[in-house]
């Protein structure tokens, strides 16, 4: 999706570490088995988090195997073995991957319009597959709430909380989707804190962007003429971001208390709620991209 | 009055070339087309009008060899419009003061875009973090400390929202070291120990 919900890896414990690779791999393999070997492409951070998010919600214990993998073909790499959370947590990739390229075919105009376009039957056809192992109406219910924020950025919100709103109430209905009672509402809270957050590093990176090409920016919407300087993030945007955002963060924080302390997970997700993602924001704000590590998170720099 | 040189971000010996094109840049960014519609849409119209202001009063300084400003006081400047709306701003703020936040913002909501300035916005960003919208009460407040950089109170609020900011994560690192039973630590309960017992007639530790 966004790839800002990662762990700050210099951070994690060794073993955390191998721990959190070895679920990148696992979701990986996953998403071959449940929507084809080409879906693995749209393998991302953000559904890792989401994956061990459940798994902890679900009290699963995973099992961790050395495996082979095709992309790493010279050595065996430890991984969590078939799921069903992961075979989950695919379907909802592959469904997001889908409703995103709906979302650019609808904004991008002229030439840029291209890439979407491209992409999209491949994204199409790994959502139908997608759509077998989910609840029946979770297109609708994602494409329900996506409209939502479409309309309100159609209308030009000056208003970053109430678009960031709408984006948590979907990652909120996601995280939350086949659970229910205490640990349902305890998923939503962690969706709709992460949503909210992504938004607003998706804005903030993007906000050049769309300033030069005319598209709606719900930084830009706000902040009018002191969005940009010399084509960049405005230190006063800068500041503004870097103290609220965090603030946003603490409900995401008092929910990750609430996860159970002894899952193999727990320490991992704590580390991207607590670090990571204050991280990601700070890459945005000064305009740096994530550094590579060459697919797997970790392993290279260990 | 602001030295209008120090408006338009230019030094005092540029020339009348640079003059004209700082004017030019600052004016299509302050171009009242640019934030139609906008919330702080006054305010902005302020700065715009200073702007202004500044290249006129430059035009005839240099024109006539009138009279030179020497940097008045800055504070001032904004008066004007908090001014205007001062009694319900008053208002507002006793009933923030009760915790009457919904009425608070029902004045806020109303009032004329001409009359919000620096207060409204420090007032709109204060009314937002009760609610818990920190993206946009961040925003109003640093909109606030932008057109009245002199204000105390509105710099407070700005740092408030930053230590708190800056605060977060901070339950994580504190938890993950090795806990407070280092040296320093002991001594210190020692000597609290000390104290308290002191307070009360004792003594714990005979030496001091």
């Amino acid at each position: 999706m966004f790839g800002y919900v990662r762990p700050l890896v210099a951070e994690l414990k060794v073993s955390e570490a191998e721990r959190y690779s070895a679920l990148y791999c696992g979701l990986c393999r996953a998403m071959g088995h449940a929507t084809g070997q080409l879906s693995r492409l749209t393998l991302s951070y953000d559904f890792t988090f989401f994956a061990a998010v459940r798994l902890i919600l679900e009290g699963a214990a995973p099992v961790f195997a050395p495996m082979r993998c095709p992309a790493h073909p010279a050595s065996r790499r430890l991984t969590v073995e078939p799921h069903p959370t992961l075979t989950f947590t695919a379907a909802l990739s592959a469904a997001m991957a889908d409703a995103k390229t709906d979302d650019d075919l609808a904004d991008e105009r002229g030439f840029s319009w291209m890439k979407p376009a491209l992409r999209k039957p491949f994204t199409a056809s790994i959502s139908r597959r997608a759509a077998k192992l989910l609840p029946p109406d979770t297109d609708a219910q994602i494409e329900q709430r996506l409209a939502r924020l479409a309309e309100k950025e159609r209308a030009g919100c000056p208003s970053l909380d109430e678009t960031a709103s709408l984006f948590g109430d979907l990652l909120g209905f996601l995280f939350a989707l086949r659970l229910d009672g205490e640990r349902a509402s305890l998923a939503s809270r962690i969706g709709t804190a992460v949503g909210k957050f992504v938004y607003l590093c998706d804005a903030a990176d993007d906000l050049a962007d769309d300033v030069r090409r005319g598209r709606y920016n719900p930084i830009a919407a706000g902040w009018g003429p002191l969005a940009l300087e010399d084509g960049r993030l405005s230190p006063m945007v800068k500041s503004s971001l870097s103290a609220s955002a965090p603030i946003g963060l603490e409900a995401l924080g008092e929910a990750a208390e609430d996860l159970d302390p002894a899952h193999v997970f727990t320490p991992i997700v704590k580390n991207i709620v607590y670090l990571g993602l204050p991280a990601s924001l700070g890459r945005v704000l000064d305009g740096r991209k994530a550094e590579k590590t060459g697919g797997m998170p970790g392993k290279e720099r260990l | 009055m602001k030295d209008p040189y120090q408006v338009l971000g230019i030094p005092r010996s540029a020339s009348d070339e640079e003059v004209k094109r700082a004017y030019r840049n600052l004016a299509r960014k302050w171009h009242p087309d640019n934030y139609a519609g906008q919330a702080q849409a006054a305010g902005y119209e302020e700065i715009m009008k200073e702007i202004n202001e500044a290249y006129d009063a430059i035009q005839k300084e240099r024109a006539g060899g009138g009279r030179e400003y020497s940097g008045g006081g800055t504070q001032s400047s904004y008066s004007s419009y908090t001014s205007a709306g001062t009694t319900s701003f008053e208002q507002v703020r006793r009933l923030i003061a009760e915790g009457r936040y919904a009425d608070a913002k029902l004045i806020i909501d109303s009032t004329p875009p001409a009359d919000r300035g620096a207060e409204w916005n420090y007032l709109m960003g204060c009314l937002l973090s009760y609610a818990g919208q920190y993206y946009d009460a961040m925003r109003y407040i640093e909109i606030a400390c932008y057109l009245d950089p002199a204000n105390e109170e509105y710099r407070e609020a700005k740092m408030r929202m930053q230590r708190r900011g800056a605060d977060y994560g901070n339950v994580y690192r504190t938890n993950t070291d090795a806990g407070d039973c280092d040296v320093c630590g002991t001594c210190s309960t020692l000597i609290c120990c000390d104290t308290c017992c002191e307070c009360m007639g004792g003594d714990l530790i005979r030496c001091c």
